[in-house]
Formats: C-alpha cells, sequence, structure tokens
C-alpha cells in the first residue's frame, strides 16, 4: 500500500519534471519573434535567447514556484483552501509599495537604485495588507476571509492606480499600469533572476524544514501547543516569509494571480492530500510550469500579447469551481 | 505534573479560579457541566493560555494532546501522525493498531468519519507523551470505538500520566483518580468510590442523576423518568 503509492509519488515527479523542461524550452522558442532552436547559437538570435529569454525563464519558473508554494502554506496555516498571495491582497499590497518607490525618481533618485528599494516598501506594504485581511477575516469561516481579501485587493489596486498617474505625470520611468495590476514577466536581468532563484530555493527548503510544523499548525493549535510550538509565532513567521518573497516577485513580473491556489489544488487532485514537506517538489514544478506556458501565450504566442493575469485567471476559473463545489462548507 | 493556585481569566471573565491538582500516572478523569472550565484548564497545561496567577509545573514531560475540536487537514493519516514532531513511523504504526486503526495510514485524514478521525489523534497524543490530555475523546463514538478506546487509555494508563476531560460519568467510575469541576473550581476529587454519588453528581449537574447497579458495577445514569 505504502510502496505503491510512494512509486506513484515519484512517477508524478518524473512526469512533472518533464513538463517542466518542455515549457521553460518553449519559453526560449517562443517570443515577440520565433526562434527555432536550430537558431539558437546563430546571431543575432543568440542575444535573444541567451541574454533575455535564458533570464527571463528561469525569472517565470521562480515566480511560478514561489507563488504556488506561498499558495499551499497560506492555505495550510489558515486552514482555507482557496488561499493565495493574490486572493490575501498580499500581492496588492506588494504593488502599491512597488509603485510607491517609483516617487523617489521625482527626487532624482537614480533608477537602478529605485529598482532596488522598490522591493523593500513592497515588502511593507504586502505585510500592511495581508495583516488588514487577517484582521478583516479574523472572526469568520472561509468566506470572510476571502472577502476580507478581495476588499483590501481592491483598496490596494486604487492606491496602485492613483500613484500610478500621480507619478507617471511627473516621471515616465513608472512601469505601466497594466504591469502592476495584471502582471508581466518580460526581458529580466541576470542580477534580478539570480536573486529570485536564491529565494525560491530559500522558500523550498524552509517549506521543507519546517512542513512537518505546518502540518500540526493547520490541524489543531492545541496538539501544536504540546508540541511547544507556538502557532501565533509560526503563522507570523510564515507570514514575513510570504510577503517577503511575494514582494520580490510583484516587483520584478508585477500582481499575477492565482497561481497559488491553480497549482496545489491540482496536485491534491493527482497525488491526494499529503503533508506540506512532500508537496513542496511537486507544487513548485507544477507551478513553474504553469507559469511558463502561461508567460509564451502572454507574451504573444497566439500573436498578441496579453497582461499575464489575463491567462492565470482563464485557468483558476474552473479550479476554483471544482474546489468550491467540492467543499461546500469548509468549516 | 502539578497545578497551583492557578485562576484564568478570559475577555475579564473568571474562568478558572485557584485551581490546586497534581496528576499522577493513571487514568485521571475531569467531569463537569458545559462552561465549567474543563477545556481551559488542559489548555492552561500547555501553555496556550497564560493564567493571571498560579501555573502549571510538568517536569520537562513529553506531552500529547487529543483535542475535542480540530481541522480537517488535507492530508494522510500517517501525515497528521507525523505532525509536529520527528518519531518513527513504525511507532505511530503500533499505537494505530492498537486502537484498530492501522488500515487507516495511506486514507486521507479529511475523508474519516469523525470518530475515526478523533481515534487518529488519540493514537498521536498516545504515541507522543508520557503525559497525555484529552478532551472529550469519547464524543463521536460508536458502541465498538468506544469501548476498544476506554480499553487502551485503562492499559496505556500503567505507565502515563492519563487526564482526560469527559461529559461520560461511566468514565469516572473506571478512572483511577475523578476531579469534578463546576463554575471554575474543584468541586470534588478522589478516588472515584469515595467522589462520585447521586448527591454529588446531582449538585454537580444540576439534575437528578441514579445510581444503578449492573452486575458488580456501579453506574450512574440521567434520570429521565419524569420527562
Amino acid at each position: 500500500m505504502i510502496s505503491m503509492s510512494h512509486y506513484r509519488y515519484f512517477e508524478v515527479i518524473a512526469l512533472l519534471s518533464l513538463l517542466n523542461v518542455a515549457s521553460f524550452f518553449l519559453s526560449l522558442v517562443f517570443g515577440a519573434i520565433y526562434v527555432p532552436p536550430s537558431l539558437f547559437s546563430s546571431h543575432p538570435y543568440s542575444f535573444i535567447v541567451y541574454s533575455i529569454r535564458l533570464p527571463t525563464a528561469i525569472s517565470t519558473a521562480s515566480i511560478g514556484a514561489d507563488l504556488s508554494l506561498t499558495g499551499l502554506i497560506l492555505q495550510m496555516i489558515l486552514r482555507n483552501p482557496v488561499m493565495d498571495p493574490y486572493v490575501t491582497g498580499t500581492a496588492s499590497g506588494a504593488g502599491f509599495g512597488a509603485v510607491l518607490t517609483y516617487a523617489l525618481l521625482a527626487f532624482n533618485f537614480p533608477l537602478f537604485l529605485v529598482q532596488g528599494i522598490s522591493p523593500f516598501l513592497a515588502f511593507i506594504f504586502s505585510m500592511v495588507a495581508t495583516i488588514m485581511t487577517l484582521i478583516i477575516g479574523k472572526k469568520g469561516d472561509t468566506y470572510s476571509l476571502v472577502i476580507g481579501g478581495v476588499v483590501v485587493s481592491y483598496f490596494f489596486s486604487a492606491l496602485i492606480i492613483v500613484a500610478e498617474s500621480v507619478i507617471s505625470r511627473v516621471t515616465p520611468e513608472v512601469p505601466p499600469l497594466l504591469f502592476f495590476l495584471f502582471g508581466e514577466i518580460d526581458d529580466v536581468s541576470w542580477i534580478e533572476t539570480a536573486i529570485l532563484f536564491n529565494l525560491t530555493l530559500v522558500l523550498g527548503y524552509f517549506c521543507y524544514i519546517i512542513g512537518r510544523k505546518i502540518d500540526v499548525l493547520t490541524l489543531s493549535d492545541e496538539i501544536s501547543f504540546s508540541k511547544r510550538i507556538n502557532p501565533g509565532r509560526y503563522r507570523m513567521l510564515i507570514i514575513i516569509l510570504v510577503s517577503a518573497v511575494v514582494s520580490a516577485d510583484v516587483s520584478v513580473g508585477g500582481i499575477i494571480g492565482f497561481l497559488g491556489i491553480i497549482s496545489p489544488h491540482i496536485m491534491r487532485g493527482i497525488l491526494g492530500g499529503r503533508s506540506t514537506g512532500s508537496m513542496v517538489v511537486p507544487v513548485s514544478l507544477l507551478g513553474s510550469s504553469v507559469l511558463l506556458l502561461s508567460n509564451v501565450i502572454s507574451r504573444g504566442a497566439l500573436g498578441f500579447t496579453l497582461p499575464l493575469t489575463a491567462v492565470t485567471s482563464l485557468v483558476a476559473v474552473p479550479v476554483i469551481t471544482s474546489i468550491l463545489r467540492r467543499y461546500p462548507n469548509v468549516d | 505534573m502539578l497545578i497551583k493556585g492557578l485562576s484564568i481569566e478570559i475577555h475579564g471573565k473568571l474562568i478558572l479560579s485557584g485551581i490546586n491538582l497534581s496528576f499522577v500516572k493513571g487514568l485521571n478523569v475531569i467531569l463537569g457541566p458545559n462552561g465549567s472550565g474543563k477545556t481551559t484548564l488542559l489548555r492552561a497545561v500547555i501553555g496556550m493560555i497564560r493564567p493571571i496567577e498560579g501555573g502549571v509545573s510538568l517536569d520537562d514531560e513529553e506531552m500529547g494532546y487529543s483535542p475535542a475540536e480540530f481541522f480537517p487537514a488535507p492530508m494522510r493519516v500517517i501525515d497528521v501522525m507525523r505532525s509536529g514532531t520527528r518519531i518513527q513511523d513504525s511507532v505511530y504504526l503500533s499505537y494505530l493498531q492498537e486502537l484498530g486503526m492501522h488500515e487507516y495510514m495511506d486514507r486521507e485524514f479529511s475523508s474519516l468519519s469523525s470518530g475515526e478521525k478523533r481515534m487518529v489523534l488519540v493514537a498521536k497524543a498516545l504515541a507522543e507523551g508520557n503525559v497525555i490530555l484529552m478532551d472529550e475523546p469519547l464524543s463521536n463514538l460508536d458502541a465498538r470505538n468506544y469501548v476498544r478506546l476506554v480499553k487502551t487509555m485503562k492499559r496505556f494508563s500503567k505507565a502515563k500520566t492519563i487526564v482526560s476531560t469527559s461529559h461520560d460519568v461511566e468514565l469516572g467510575t473506571i478512572a483511577d483518580r475523578v476531579v469534578l469541576m463546576k463554575e471554575g473550581k474543584v468541586f470534588a476529587e478522589g478516588e472515584p468510590s469515595s467522589v462520585l454519588s447521586e448527591k454529588t453528581l446531582s449538585e454537580l449537574y444540576g439534575v437528578k442523576m441514579r445510581r444503578v447497579n449492573v452486575g458488580e458495577r456501579i453506574i450512574f445514569v440521567k434520570d429521565i423518568s419524569d420527562i
């Protein structure tokens, strides 16, 4: 019995790895222009493939894994299957912080410095947004957290729009509104790529080593306390980590929605519910594949470009519907 | 385990006042009406609620806890067992076997019935410590699981300190020690034969309780003959 499900587990991971490699390869081939593999090493395509598409694809894979993993652990610690950093307002808060940083351009800060500061301000506002959602949704069921998140997301989206229109009047270098509100991963530098990739490794490692603690937080506060695990402190620690990672992601890719719901839910469908630790690898692999493929579509594989969240939302609708149909009364 | 002068306030309301108790190896059963502070007492022991006065001293013992309410976590039974600890699977397997739950190892926890989930959490608690706190472990159990669980509790109480709250006076009659709680105070405590009587129990619950002899055993039932 146990060995059979193990076999299936590793089989699924092998298939997911293949899917990941395939999606990664597709995102090197497709984009504003089509570059077949035979042209990868010839001028000028080699520059496009190795200096633009390769780091962008690595960043996309990292962001996809991050958003899926943060979704997974938020669902566990908040005991709610429809949580992810988009629904909790964390991403919108981060987006507002990132936009706000561009106001520094008006004070003659150099652009590279602004881009360096942006994740930190994003982090502060992502924490503010997340905590606002938690306070609004505190005393209720599954849906009060969701509604709290919707309210907070709209609030910060409105702030993003206001900030964007004020700041873009002063300085044109601020990224377009659509980038912040709906996400776009394009032309990511190698430095940003290195930071994102390392953050993903840290997040994955962290989820893996404290996986059993996350599991007991999900199960019961009493059992956690009896194991000398303070649930409040651990939840806060996890929310801080989630906000930090999401802030870095939003600073590079804008606000990308629903990946954190899509990927853990599909994995639970395939593997069954499992411990957080054993979900880390499959959820990250699926999340990065879904975002790589979404980004291929987003960047124009169908002949026109689309914001990323437009693509991920289309995938999310059936998934979220199936979750809500499956758990009519989650609490 | 020693509880000394323990007082607890929640939202300005005194829930426990001046509790003095010591629990030793054996089956300790806490009886009392709803809202008498049984769960709060257990929560104070694990440090979940800070007392305004007094405290609990544990000799650095490992604790197991089986809560009255819990979240049906989306994971397998074995993942539930492993959660929060680093105990070997073989240990968990033997405790699940004890309660006849070993075939459920790979089943999804959330798909079990509420009684089965409770049995899993009791097996987890028993596997994880020398001091086992159980909050209403017998609720939602059918007759078969009830008997099985009581047997298991009784057997492990020879080696461990088991403290269990219950609404089931029958569990009190087979305990090594009973504690009756009312309105946040210890109403009576001691050996079941000296503490449990028609008079005390009727006073404790505020309804008429009757003593019944079943063969050699004495049990207490709610008197609903005049309804």
